[in-house]
């Protein structure tokens, strides 16, 4: 599930941008976004394949990069891609898991915090880095690993580039974002009472239930959906001229891209899995 | 048309012979590449290295010249003004334009302000039979004034050289210049060409007009634009002047007196860079070229796309010119000199090929420094190796150090970080190479349209479609 707040956000910010804007000139052109591509596709190859050990997993962001360029401009068009460049990156936000651990830890312990502060008269007690509750005597508990700190912090990562991406870098995307942020926040915060206040009320099946992260998820990618799209609705033009929405053939593309995806991803597997080892 | 010029149409990319002797030449080195392939992977690296060095060379030549002396032509506004209107001559400006409506309008506005008799001006605006918008847009913008529409009948090749040469055929000027629609010269322009090309006696039968940009500022790629294009008029151009060498013109404000334009042949309609091949056909009769010292503001290309398109039918074009040049060897050598012969070989076909292989070359580089692959340094036997670093080094650097000057000649420091990014603009320069090579193969006669008026307010740019031959 780490993917799905990014994806969410992109395809909210994608839905946003599918039309042109009023200022984009309607000059496209397919050998261009063939040489393009061809270069990108290349470069990924090169590094997926070609690149040697000892730390293969290098090379395999950069890979996925050059991957995701080549495919997005062969598959939608140059112009195209690049106005979607940023929603299109927005699920490496969650593939290259660059939050750092202590940056979640700490996440946690705030969320903990506040959730104990805020619950205080129902009682959860945050005692040995886990938020506990109790139903007839017995105690539920929710440990650190089951806080939704790391989804809370991919969140406010999606909707910083989004604002970015639709308000550019001015101080109202700063505005947006935080306001953003503190409604993710309050939704966060809400989840896990939300959690504890079921196995409080319902007992500990309906509370093993509520915790599955799966449900947070959900919630906090409903969030940044709606903030991002409506982010992403275009104010009214006074006077719109027709704009024509680019769509080039790329069946033949799509077919050879999956094929050379699955290639690459069967050879730079081991690498892969050694990352996600080392990641644990 | 092509039996005008016969053996030098670009009709035809590669006659029979050129055709038989790359054929054999591929066979023969495909033939060494199976028994040898390293001999022939140094060998072509070896050939690479020494055609890059000789190009830098060469261009520091042709700046050294042009800083050696003054060789622009210059004609004051006090001469310019000084000749009295009943000794100036009947001048004809040529306007082709095709799916152009959002900027003809500007045509009466700019071409009006040229301040040359109203009764010896003939203006001829070119449009397509099947480009309706334009005309109507013409007629509405041209009613009642002194410029003229020709509706040039559909037929093939649909380029601005057929359409230029049929605007010929109508024109009774003396002298004939072009313009394109959204250009804005000089208001003393025409009458500065006549002053010059009379003193310059009939041995000159052209004069360039400097051309520079109305919109440096709206982006990164306009800045690089007009940076490329100061060191071109300011630097590399007087340098070809100054050295004697052919002159491969610029798409507009080239001013020709029309009887020796006619007895040449006017412009190849199959050439994509029907201007460059002229310059170079008007040095094999023994023609020679000025530049003049006036400027004509033209739409600096500001969008990517764009751009490719544009830079990519240039290079085509000089491939095509180069190619064509080269069918007779010996006649090329004896009319043009072994001066023109450089200028040929390492200006005209040599600026494609350069951009073409940087992207080559750049990203073998790269890989150097990845991985270091046992191969590359195979490849690289040691003179070229050195070679090559020296083109790197100091290759690169002199390409950045001419744009650093043309920031000094423009008066725009503002410019300065742009000059110092060139190698962004380089390596779109790589993409319309590999652009031109391909269409050179599969579609040599495609007249990739650039769409002008993108820095007209967004409503009013309609967007052309190609010409295909």
């Amino acid at each position: 599930m780490p993917l799905l707040i990014p994806l969410v956000a992109a395809a909210a910010l994608i839905a946003g941008r599918v039309r042109p804007g009023q200022d984009e000139p309607d000059v496209h052109d397919r050998q261009v976004d063939g040489l393009l591509a061809a270069g990108c596709l290349v470069s990924a190859a090169t590094l997926l394949l070609l690149m040697p050990s000892p730390d293969r997993t290098t090379w395999l962001l950069p890979g996925a990069l050059a991957y995701l360029a080549g495919a997005a401009i062969l598959l939608v068009g140059t112009r195209t891609a690049a106005r979607m460049r940023w929603a299109l990156l927005l699920p490496l936000v969650a593939i290259t898991g660059v939050i750092p651990a202590a940056v979640v830890d700490a996440t946690n312990g705030a969320l903990r915090a506040v959730v104990a502060v805020l619950g205080r008269p129902g009682g959860p007690v945050d005692a040995g880095g886990a938020l506990t509750t109790t139903y007839r005597q017995s105690a539920l508990t929710l440990t650190s690993a089951d806080l939704p700190g790391i989804a809370f912090l991919g969140g406010t990562a999606c909707l910083l580039v989004s604002a970015l991406v639709v308000f550019g870098p001015r101080t109202v995307a700063l505005r947006r974002a935080a306001l953003a942020v503190a409604v993710l926040g309050a939704v966060t915060v809400g989840a896990v009472m939300a959690v504890l206040l079921t196995g409080r009320l319902l007992g500990p099946t309906a509370f093993r239930v509520a915790e599955y992260p799966v449900l947070t998820d959900v919630l906090l990618a409903l969030v940044v959906m709606i903030l991002v799209a409506r982010w992403s609705r275009r104010a009214p033009q006074p006077a719109p001229r027709t704009v024509r929405p680019y769509l080039p053939r790329a069946r033949f593309a799509l077919v050879t891209l999956v094929v050379a995806a699955v290639l690459m991803g069967l050879e730079s597997l081991p690498a892969a899995l050694a990352l996600t080892e080392a990641a644990r | 048309m092509s039996a005008t010029f016969g053996v030098h149409s670009a009709h035809t990319v590669l006659t029979r012979a050129q055709r038989a002797g790359l054929l054999l030449a591929l066979v023969l080195i495909g033939a060494v590449a199976v028994l040898r392939p390293m001999l022939v992977l140094q060998t072509v690296v070896a050939i690479v290295t020494l055609a890059y060095t000789a190009a830098l060379v060469f261009r520091v030549m042709l700046v050294y010249a042009a800083g050696r002396g003054e060789h622009q032509v210059e004609v004051s506004d006090e001469e310019a003004r000084a000749v009295p209107d009943a000794e100036l001559p009947v001048y004809t400006v040529l306007v082709p334009a095709y799916r152009e409506p959002a900027v003809i309008g500007l045509l009466v506005q700019h071409l009006g302000a040229l301040e040359y008799p109203r009764e010896k001006l003939e203006v001829i605006l070119l449009l397509e039979e099947d480009d309706r918008e334009t005309i109507e847009a013409a007629e509405a913008s041209l009613n009642g004034s002194w410029a003229q529409i020709m509706v040039v009948p559909e037929s093939q090749p649909k380029t601005k050289p057929k359409a230029c040469n049929a605007g010929l055929e109508r024109a009774t000027g003396e002298f004939v210049t072009i313009y394109d629609a959204e250009d804005i010269p000089d208001p003393l322009q025409l009458r500065r060409a006549v002053v010059a090309l009379r003193r310059l006696g009939s041995s000159y039968v052209c004069l360039q007009a400097e051309l520079g940009y109305f919109n440096v500022d709206q982006n990164r790629i306009t800045k690089w634009f007009a940076l490329e294009y100061a060191t071109w008029f300011r630097s590399l151009l007087p340098g070809l002047v100054a050295l004697r060498m052919p002159i491969p013109l610029g798409g507009t404000s080239n001013h020709f007196r029309a009887a020796e334009l006619r007895e040449l042949g006017a412009w190849d309609p199959y050439n994509v860079t029907e201007d460059a091949d002229l310059g170079i056909r008007l040095a094999r009769s023994g023609y020679r070229v000025g530049v003049l010292r006036s400027v004509t503001l033209e739409e600096a290309n500001s969008d990517f796309i764009n751009w490719i398109k544009q830079r990519s039918r240039w290079y085509k074009g000089y491939l095509m010119t180069w190619l064509v040049h080269l069918r007779s060897p010996r006649a090329t050598i004896s009319q043009l000199g072994w001066r023109g012969l450089l200028c040929l070989n390492l200006f005209v076909g040599g600026t494609p090929l350069a951009a073409l292989l940087n992207a080559v070359l750049w990203a073998t580089t790269i890989l150097w420094f990845l991985d270091r692959p046992a191969a590359l340094q195979e490849i690289f036997i040691a003179p070229y190796y050195y070679l090559g670093l020296f083109c790197l080094v100091f290759g690169n650097a002199t390409v950045i150090y001419l744009n650093v000057l043309s920031v000094r000649t423009m008066d725009r420091p503002d410019l300065l970080g742009t000059a110092l990014l060139s190698p962004g603009y380089w390596a779109m320069m790589s993409l319309a190479g590999a652009k031109a090579a391909w269409q050179l193969v599969f579609k040599p006669s495609y007249w990739e349209k650039t769409t002008h008026g993108l820095h007209l307010p967004a409503s009013s740019v309609t967007v052309p479609e190609a010409a295909d031959v």
